[in-house]
């Protein structure tokens, strides 16, 4: 289907032919790696499918069929205003452009910029983002506005740091299954399944003991913390 | 066998995705312009609230707490959408995404034991990964799939996943399967089918060939065959669309001429670059309007007015001077007006558009294409920056109302959920 969009594209620019050399957008999907790379240069063409494949990156066997959606892209489902998906775009480069002239030495090195996206985040479908508010977790350098990023698909373990949803609010916290207590580790580390702690790194808040975990939910556990550090 | 995977109340568990604490409460979906409801909890199910329901009935109930309503957030569950649709896809080698909150899943030539796996782990999968929770139906076609997923829904007992594998779980679903139900009949033949004695799906599924072959033709063959266990229905290639909708409601009744054709101009300049973004042209434009239809104390007026165009086109400039034609020709400033929309249909490929041999002047054309293109990138942030006189400034959207919208929780970093 991307072959098709690129050579209907083509044709477009043909038709135009006097002025094709405007139109980057098109440039962009003559680049040999339209179909490869997760298929975020044929963003700004497509709709649905340019999430499933983004979300796929894992399988490279993204069937075919699922790359044009045949449900009406509707205003807010279409989510194809140009450039809205493709975050991690980058400028178009000139990997087989140049037709004159002594070719690039560099060109056989070519790779693509590092993305923060496929580094970061490991379960695209998975990932949320969360805003932190207040100072809970401050002596694990966790500050109030910095950027969580949450994966809600890992099974939380002891010790992990928590997005948790707790008396109508999320929370940020160390999930823990022991007793934090001196006392109850001096005796032994009795791990009761019910029984979850939820630790914060501020000695001025206490630790909270969930009693009813019907109204206790681990909703993400959070895997980079991102912080601004520029003043401006 | 195929398996359809159906998000449960799709939108309102996408709004308990970030504020879990909506979980076991009466909540609705309002529909755009918070119009009526489009999607409710099982819980305000329970409560007698139907599809549909316009606004101002249940407004008390959400004042006094009983309900909880919100706005639709359609950038919201598209993203979710996409995200449920993406494990889908990596779970199956081939799915087909049916609508917003349903995909077909095709796993023709996989053992049964090994299509119960998958349709367990999607279930627990989805509801861990994104939080929204699913039903599945499998069954050895498309529309037995959908009567599966039904029941996969409604009795808990299933645990999200129903199979209509054999002969005899088909007839007995089929049998307990109101013929309105099914796929494919919807309300609009079932009227005519229980006057013919058909209550059940199995009722229909029993008739002879040649009885529905004459009764209902082509569609009502094609069901019965797949109710029968046999496939009738392909699978949907990707399509381009036949025609194209953008309307709204205003958030207050106008009889305002400026106002209403500058609001069918957004509305038409919206078409227009939907065409463009699918390299389609359009052969005509339709302009409608409407009065409040739940004032019957004013005087009511739906009219619809079609432009043909002489050459099938996609720019801005032409589809919405051909909309304003057409409102010109119905707009009378006597009504009250609560909703407009243009319809462009007569869809056809932008690169094969027919062109007349006379009289026509191939450079303006071109120029406007031109224009259109420029437009386009101008305006690819999703801001309107560059529009025509005719529209208003803002995005066509704005001044909709939407008093109890979510926040874009996935989409827009300055609206995440915060934790404390």
């Amino acid at each position: 289907m991307t072959v098709f969009f690129n050579l209907a594209k083509i044709g477009i620019f043909f038709l135009l032919a006097d002025n094709c050399y405007i139109c980057l957008p098109g440039v962009r999907s003559w680049l040999p790696h339209g179909s490869g790379t997760g298929g975020k240069w044929d963003a700004p063409v497509q709709n649905r499918g340019v999430m499933s494949r983004k979300y796929g990156i894992e399988s490279p066997a993204v069937p075919a069929g699922t790359e044009e959606m045949p449900y009406a892209a509707s205003d807010g489902f279409g989510q194809s205003q140009t450039g809205s998906q493709d975050s991690a775009q980058l400028p178009p480069m000139a990997f087989d452009g140049i037709r004159a002239g002594f070719p690039s030495p560099a060109q056989d090195y070519m790779r693509p910029c590092i993305d923060l996206n496929r580094e970061l985040v490991r379960h695209p479908a998975a990932t949320f983002y969360g805003r932190v508010v207040g100072d809970s977790m401050i002596d694990a350098g966790v500050e109030e506005g910095d950027i969580l990023v949450i994966d809600k698909s890992i099974e939380a373990s002891e010790g992990d740091m928590c997005v948790c949803f707790v008396d109508g609010e999320f929370t940020l916290k160390y999930i823990s299954f022991r007793d934090p207590s001196p006392s109850a580790s001096a005796t032994s580390a009795v791990r009761t399944a019910s029984a979850v702690w939820l630790l914060p790194a501020n000695d001025s808040y206490p630790p909270i003991r969930i009693e009813n975990p019907d109204s206790f939910i681990v909703w993400g556990v959070v895997t980079y913390v991102i912080k601004k550090t520029y003043r401006r | 066998m195929y398996a359809l995977v159906d998000c449960n109340n799709f939108f309102v568990s996408c709004e308990r995705v970030f504020r879990p604490g909506l979980e076991g409460k009466a909540v609705v979906v309002l529909s755009n312009n918070d119009g009526c409801v489009v999607a409710r909890s099982n819980e305000s199910k329970a409560m007698g609230i139907k599809m549909g329901t316009p606004f101002y009935q249940i407004r008390d109930m959400v004042r006094s707490g009983v309900l909880i309503a919100c706005s639709s957030n359609y950038t919201l569950y598209g993203d979710l959408s996409s995200r449920v649709m993406s494990i889908l896809a990596d779970a199956v080698p081939k799915i087909e995404i049916y609508s917003v909150d349903e995909a077909f899943l095709c796993m023709s030539g996989m053992e049964m034991d090994r299509i119960a796996v998958i349709c367990r782990d999607l279930v627990s999968r989805v509801k861990k990964w994104v939080g929204i929770p699913v039903s599945i139906g499998v069954a050895p076609t498309k529309t037995l799939a959908k009567v599966a997923s039904h029941f996969a829904k409604r009795y808990p007992g299933y645990r999200g996943v129903c199979y209509v594998d054999t002969d005899e779980k088909r007839l007995k679903a089929l049998s307990l399967t109101p013929i309105s139900d099914v796929w494919g009949i919807g309300r609009k033949l079932s009227p005519r089918m229980e006057r013919q004695g058909i209550r059940t799906a199995l009722d229909f599924a029993e008739r002879p060939f040649d009885w529905v072959k004459r009764e209902y033709m082509l569609s009502g063959v094609r069901t019965w065959t797949e109710l029968n266990g046999r496939i009738g229905v392909g699978e949907e290639l990707p399509e381009k669309r036949k025609s194209i909708c953008t309307s709204r409601s205003f958030a207050e009744m106008t009889s305002d001429a400026a106002e209403i054709a500058s609001r069918v101009s957004d509305f038409a300049a919206k078409c227009a670059q939907k065409l463009r973004q699918e390299h389609s042209a359009a052969g005509k434009v339709s302009v409608f309007l409407y009065t409040n239809r739940f004032r019957d104390d004013l005087p009511q007026y739906s009219p619809c007015a079609s432009v043909v165009l002489p050459v099938a086109a996609n720019s801005a400039q032409e589809i919405v001077s051909a909309a304003r034609r057409g409102l010109d020709t119905i707009f009378r400033p006597e009504y009250m007006y609560k909703k407009a929309g243009v319809i462009v249909d007569d869809l056809v490929d932008s690169d094969s558009v027919q062109i007349p041999i006379f009289d026509y002047d191939m450079d303006l054309r071109r120029r406007q294409d031109r224009i259109s293109e420029v437009m386009d990138k101008v305006n690819s942030s999703g801001r309107n920056l560059v529009r025509l006189a005719a529209q208003r400034s803002g995005d066509y959207t704005d001044g909709i109302r939407c008093d109890y919208r979510s926040r874009r929780y996935s989409t827009a970093l300055d609206e995440i959920i915060e934790v404390k």
